[in-house]
């Protein structure tokens, strides 16, 4: 593994790891070796129609920036013209922001550059969930100041959901499992609305990079800082 | 991981098996896929 990336992690209630980058350069990069070197291997989910494509088992999330994402794979991979269309097709139906990655086909190796397009307007599960089985798979810093969360967890099983909110844009959000947490890619004030009849609002505010659990049932999440975000939810029941 | 253990294991691939062996000669050593243990428990804020 190659991990170049500086990243603060935060230990949530023991349930997850986030972690955020912090001052990242050009030329950083996360780097996998080996497809056997990933945690919860045997939780892995293959395309039904394409054992050369799996359910992705990392979690990283473009927060701000540029990357470029890397997949290079061997001989003994025998990964074929028509696994790598597939994956690109998946990638098209499934990843809002395809429609802005750069793709480049090389010899072995697939991959695509993409600048935070903050594209995604509602929640939404999260992208990049197919994912090539190749040896090696990279996501290399294109430009200073990229940020990327990266979370992980103990018990294999969180749904990931995200949303990208423009400066004062506010989104409703439901908690539709017992456990809820929110990541917040920059600050945001959250309102909830009480259930009782006096229609009272409680008013919460986020810092950037901040988790809190959502327990209420509903609230409604508003960007309040000058530049589009990333609102992050994982979920379990 | 010290550079006289890193002469014993090949951490190429870190699969978790090799994660394991490195842990008996560096305890320290902290499994990057996985959630590390002995990082401080964060409450967090309910809303």
């Amino acid at each position: 593994m190659i991990f170049t990336v500086p990243m603060k992690p935060i230990n949530v209630d023991g349930e997850l790891q986030f972690a955020y980058s912090i001052n990242t350069k050009k030329g950083q990069i996360i780097k996998r070796e080996d497809w056997l070197e990933q945690s919860n291997l045997n939780n892995v989910e293959y395309y039904p129609s394409n054992d050369k494509i799996t359910k992705s088992l990392n979690n990283y999330i473009m927060l701000k920036g540029k990357v470029k994402v890397t997949y290079t794979w061997e001989e003994a991979d025998n990964i074929t013209e028509a696994d790598v269309t597939k994956f690109k097709n998946l990638c098209a139906e499934f990843n809002p922001e395809d429609i802005y990655a750069n793709w480049e086909d090389g010899e072995n190796s697939v991959s695509w550059t993409l600048e935070y397009p903050a594209c995604i307007n509602e929640w939404t599960e999260r992208s990049l969930a197919w994912e090539l089985k190749s040896k090696t798979a990279s996501l290399e810093i294109l430009e200073d100041g990229t940020e990327i969360l990266c979370v992980l967890q103990d018990n294999f099983g969180w749904e990931f959901k995200n949303v990208d909110l423009k400066p004062q844009e506010s989104i409703e959000t439901n908690k539709n499992t017992n456990l809820c947490y929110l990541f917040f890619g920059d600050k945001c004030e959250i309102s909830v609305p009480s259930l009782d009849v006096g229609e009272e609002t409680f008013i919460y505010n986020a810092k950037q990079y901040e988790v809190k659990q959502l327990t209420s049932s509903k609230c409604f999440i508003k960007n309040t800082s000058d530049n589009p975000c990333k609102i992050v939810m994982l979920c379990k029941s | 991981m010290s550079e006289e253990n890193n002469k014993k294991i090949n951490p190429n691939p870190l699969t978790e098996e090799v994660v394991k062996e490195i842990q008996e000669v560096d305890k320290d050593f902290v499994d990057p896929y996985k959630p590390n243990p002995k990082l401080e428990k964060q409450k967090v804020g309910k809303i």
